[in-house]
């Protein structure tokens, strides 16, 4: 009898997503409200599919390309975007907590509203991103572009800029701290009253 | 599917817009440096790119990548909404930088933008790899 359930038990503890659900986005690239917690997506042509309202927490999906695939209300946190193309993605009102996202390409990415909590976002390719009313809390922007991005309604005090491209960055209501003003004027930052 | 049919088409027809084979401003470089050992340069661009900008505004004009850029290549920009584009030099995101030697031969390609030192270290690599 234990020989049965020690497997079934191993099964459940390594794949909590809902298997139908995986077979569903990968056959008609489109899965809401879905159950996708810990499968792993890495190394997939993901682009343009519709993933919104799900559960992603622990998916990794690390090299994989998500050129504008549509997020939008679902949970990342602990995901694994490291090298992920996220080009022009829809991450309006995602939860992205505990995300490793090293390498990460989100060009005009929407970040609207996002959550982003202590996450790893260091030598990514981020120009152009709208991170408009998103909660930002110890993100590491270390040595990525972040040229053209919007901070709107943001607080990146907690946050290292150290290294980034901050040309053309729009800030409006955002605070920073003084060394981080200093540093995003000398690199040509747009400051909106 | 609708969206990403679209998407196919609107690519297609863009790849179909730029196959143009008699450019004169890309053969008049290669006429220019014909006693040259220089090699061309040649970056993508759009007008509404910020990254193009921060490449020709920023990494091009720093000290050290200026002079090394006057001193072993020819700098060519190409708009690719207003300007006639050579055939066989395949891009997807703009900018894209082609590096070609002086028989018209792609020799490297740089896609994206960077700060200064690390596109020098790249320049001198492609020079590295046109003197062997």
């Amino acid at each position: 009898m234990r020989k049965i359930l020690l497997p079934l038990l191993f099964s459940t503890l390594l794949f909590s997503f809902d298997k139908q659900d995986v077979e569903r986005l990968l056959e008609e690239e489109v899965c809401q409200n879905c159950d996708l917690s810990d499968a792993n997506l890495s190394h997939l042509d993901l682009s343009i599919f519709e993933i919104q309202d799900s559960n992603l927490s622990g998916v990794d999906f690390s090299h994989s390309n998500l050129f504008m695939a549509e997020l939008q209300g679902s949970n990342l946190e602990g995901a694994n975007l490291e090298n992920t193309i996220l080009w022009k993605a829809d991450l309006t009102s995602c939860k992205l907590n505990n995300v490793k996202a090293k390498g990460v390409n989100l060009k005009g990415a929407k970040l609207k509203k996002a959550i982003i909590e202590n996450s790893d976002l260091s030598y990514s390719s981020i120009w152009k991103a709208d991170f408009t009313h998103a909660e930002i809390k110890n993100v590491n922007f270390y040595n990525s572009e972040l040229g053209d991005a919007k901070f709107y309604e943001n607080d990146l005090r907690d946050s290292n800029l150290t290294g980034s491209i901050l040309y053309k960055t729009k800030f409006k209501n955002t605070h920073l701290t003084k060394e981080q003003y200093n540093y995003a004027k000398s690199e040509e930052a747009i400051f909106i009253k | 599917m609708f969206k990403k049919t679209l998407l196919i088409l609107g690519f297609a027809a863009s790849l179909f817009a730029v196959e143009i084979t008699d450019d004169m401003a890309f053969k008049s470089s290669y006429l220019e440096k014909e006693n040259s050992s220089k090699t061309t340069l040649m970056i993508y661009t759009t007008s509404s790119c910020p990254q193009c900008s921060y490449m020709k505004e920023r990494t091009f004009k720093e000290a050290n990548v200026a002079k090394y850029l006057q001193k072993h290549f020819i700098v060519l920009e190409k708009n690719i909404h207003q300007d006639l584009l050579p055939d066989g030099f395949e891009y997807f995101g703009i900018p894209t930088i082609f590096f070609v030697n002086k028989n018209g031969k792609q020799v490297g390609k740089f896609v994206g933008s960077a700060r200064a030192k690390p596109f020098l270290d790249e320049l001198k690599k492609i020079r590295t790899e046109v003197e062997k």
